[in-house]
């Protein structure tokens, strides 16, 4: 299905200046990204996973943050060390991203139509009224009614649902390559929810982008995803496919991720939180930053664990990974 | 434009100008002091003293003088000075241009560089820039103006005479009064060089009257641009790959600029209100120092003109905030 990586994440580590000292948010972290594909990036809250999106983009607040290593490779060019000015140019136009927050994302001074506009006549040097006819088919294309009269309203006249779509539009309209979705579906209904990710999934296949796809929410991978990454103190410590992540998953970490998810038919019975708390990431323990919180840990993990191999395109970053059968 | 909104608000401030005349008529006769003793001096004896008064008609009871000056108000004669006999509403006019244009011109001022210094500094904080234009702006509001006012005129009309001290244009030269704002006038008749004299009188006044707002403004600016710029549509914006002028000027400083608006109003009423000092450090014939000549005098025609006129342009001024916000913030919409 892939014609090779669209996007390739080598090595990137992102550092903040605290007042504590420096904090790595995200550490080595290596993925790649093929045309057309939706590549799941789960993990809790602080785990790193918005970091990896505001760097991809370089769109780290400053200036606390930084990418103080690694490559980001996109069409053969190094996202890492692009100046700010050619930076500019692939945001919003073929590397685009949309928010958790559909109901702060969009400026509330300026109409729908405006903003979408804005983002087509920057790249696409558009003329006023072919980009107002073009602002209207994204919005139809997003399943928005009366796109032509939605043009002149104001965010605050819309639900957040339809913010969502707007936003959506707005990142798609200029046909990007890859999106990133942070958690694009977190600040809505159920109901609402599935929507935009059938609308998600719809859009990718008609322009053919790749989608990554940030979460915290494993239904949601399931739904969407082809392939996921699971993310754990800036670090990603598993990557399989979906099905097998589902099936047989190799990181204690993610296994607790499941046993602490309720189960539709399964067994009744009490959730397994994994017990303690995620460190700080200012005291991380030396090697794995899991091991005092895995019932699988030794001596050995306070060694830097090896990302190993541990079935076909399926790794985990831990010494004593499941017994994984294939 | 919601127009009936406006005749409304426009209704209420007949009202306002009602309750300003009562209070200020009755505060007047309510302070000590005699007009007609202070215009015959000390050692007037009582019958020219009492004669004055009838003529004045203070020794009417004081509904009586109310209920006379409404009657006249209401028909747009605001009486005449006790002191020169003219009609106050001509001399009032005339200085309240004068005042106008210095406020207008401090206004332009200080909201040019107040606004530029502002967001500078919170697109940069912490900078030097910042610290700079933070400390310069503590010094602004902290300084007195007439000492501000008299270091300018050493430093720019005496030690190094390249501005003029005092007055509007300089002696000899005049332009046809059509709006009574001189440098539009000078304008309208095609005189450049009055043009240019007359921004060089209006500069050293200008600044000294600006300097207090322009650091108030770049003290909001700055506070209100550092609460946006963390705003998710700002990184919206940026995500969009807008550059990063469009960013700040289109779309965070258009959002910043509810709380200036309402800082760049009270100030304007402020300006006006309190040019006493800039005017009379620079012979500006305003309404300042009109006002102050006039209640000095107990000159009660030509100090409750003022008031009202004062009374008036403040209820105008917030009117226009006000519809100033429904223009910026398309979430405003005001109740008919």
């Amino acid at each position: 299905m892939s014609t090779g990586p669209v996007l390739d994440i080598r090595e990137l580590t992102t550092r903040f200046d605290t007042r504590r000292g420096p904090v790595t948010a995200v550490d080595r972290f290596s993925l790649n990204l093929g045309s057309g594909e939706t590549l799941g990036l789960v993990g809790e809250s602080g785990c790193g996973k918005s970091v990896t999106a505001l760097s991809v983009m370089r769109l780290l607040p400053r200036p606390a943050g930084r990418i103080a290593g690694g490559r980001i490779l996109f069409k053969g060019k190094d996202l890492a060390s692009l100046p700010e000015s050619r930076m500019r140019r692939i945001r919003g136009n073929e590397i685009s991203m949309i928010f958790q927050e559909p109901m702060t994302s969009l400026n509330p001074v300026y109409t729908v139509g405006f903003q979408i506009v804005e983002a087509l006549r920057r790249h696409r040097r558009m003329h006023r009224r072919a980009a107002r006819e073009e602002a209207a088919r994204m919005l139809s294309l997003v399943g928005i009614p009366e796109p032509g009269a939605r043009l002149n309203d104001y965010p605050h006249q819309l639900s957040g649902g339809m913010r969502q779509r707007v936003m959506i539009a707005m990142a798609l309209s200029c046909r990007p390559a890859v999106m990133i979705a942070d958690e694009p579906t977190t600040a809505l209904d159920v109901t609402i929810q599935a929507q935009i990710l059938d609308l998600m999934n719809r859009l990718k296949a008609e322009i053919g982008m790749a989608v990554m796809l940030i979460t915290h929410d494993l239904g949601v991978v399931a739904e969407t995803c082809q392939r996921v990454a699971v993310m754990y103190t800036g670090r990603i410590v598993e990557a399989a496919d979906v099905r097998t992540l589902f099936r047989r998953p190799a990181h204690p970490y993610t296994v607790g991720l499941f046993q602490s998810l309720p189960q539709i038919g399964g067994r009744q019975g009490r959730l397994k939180p994994i017990p303690g708390a995620v460190p700080s990431l200012l005291r991380l323990p030396p090697g794995c930053a899991f091991q005092e919180r895995c019932f699988r840990s030794d001596g050995q993990c306070r060694q830097d664990p090896p990302w190993t191999a541990v079935g076909p395109e399926h790794w985990a970053r831990c010494w004593h990974p499941m017994e994984v059968s294939t | 434009m919601p127009l009936g909104y406006i005749a409304k608000r426009l209704l209420q401030l007949v009202a306002i100008l009602f309750g300003v005349s009562v209070v200020v008529f009755l505060m007047l006769r309510m302070i000590p002091g005699d007009p007609a003793q202070l215009l015959l001096g000390e050692f007037a004896n009582p019958e020219e003293l009492a004669r004055l008064r009838t003529q004045l008609g203070l020794d009417r009871s004081l509904p009586l003088q109310y209920g006379i000056y409404l009657q006249n108000l209401l028909q747009g004669d605001l009486g005449n000075s006790i002191r020169t006999n003219t009609p106050v509403a001509a001399e009032i006019w005339g200085r309240l241009l004068a005042t106008l244009e210095l406020s207008l011109a401090a206004m332009f001022i200080s909201t040019l560089v107040g606004v530029g210094a502002g967001v500078v500094s919170a697109v940069r904080p912490h900078s030097a820039w910042d610290y700079g234009a933070m400390f310069f702006a503590l010094v602004g509001v902290s300084m007195p103006i007439f000492w501000l006012g008299l270091m300018l005129i050493y430093l720019f009309a005496v030690k190094y005479p390249v501005l003029p001290m005092m007055g509007r244009l300089p002696m000899g030269l005049e332009v046809p009064a059509v709006t009574g704002l001189v440098m539009v006038d000078a304008l309208l008749a095609g005189q450049p060089v009055a043009l240019w004299e007359a921004g060089r009188h209006l500069l050293l006044p200008a600044l000294t009257l600006a300097t207090i707002p322009m650091a108030v403004v770049a003290r909001i600016t700055r506070s209100a641009m550092l609460e946006v710029l963390n705003k998710d549509y700002v990184r919206t914006a940026r995500a969009k790959g807008l550059s990063e002028a469009a960013v700040i000027l289109r779309h965070a400083l258009r959002n910043a600029f509810l709380p200036v608006v309402t800082v760049l109003g009270l100030n304007l009423g402020l300006l006006l209100g309190g040019a006493v000092l800039t005017e009379t450090i620079f012979s500006w014939p305003g309404l300042g120092r009109y006002v102050v000549d006039s209640l000095m005098g107990r000159d009660y025609a030509a100090v409750q003109g003022c008031i009202l006129v004062f009374a008036a342009m403040m209820a105008v001024i917030n009117l226009a905030v006000d519809l100033i916000y429904v223009l910026l913030d398309p979430r405003i919409r005001v109740n008919e």
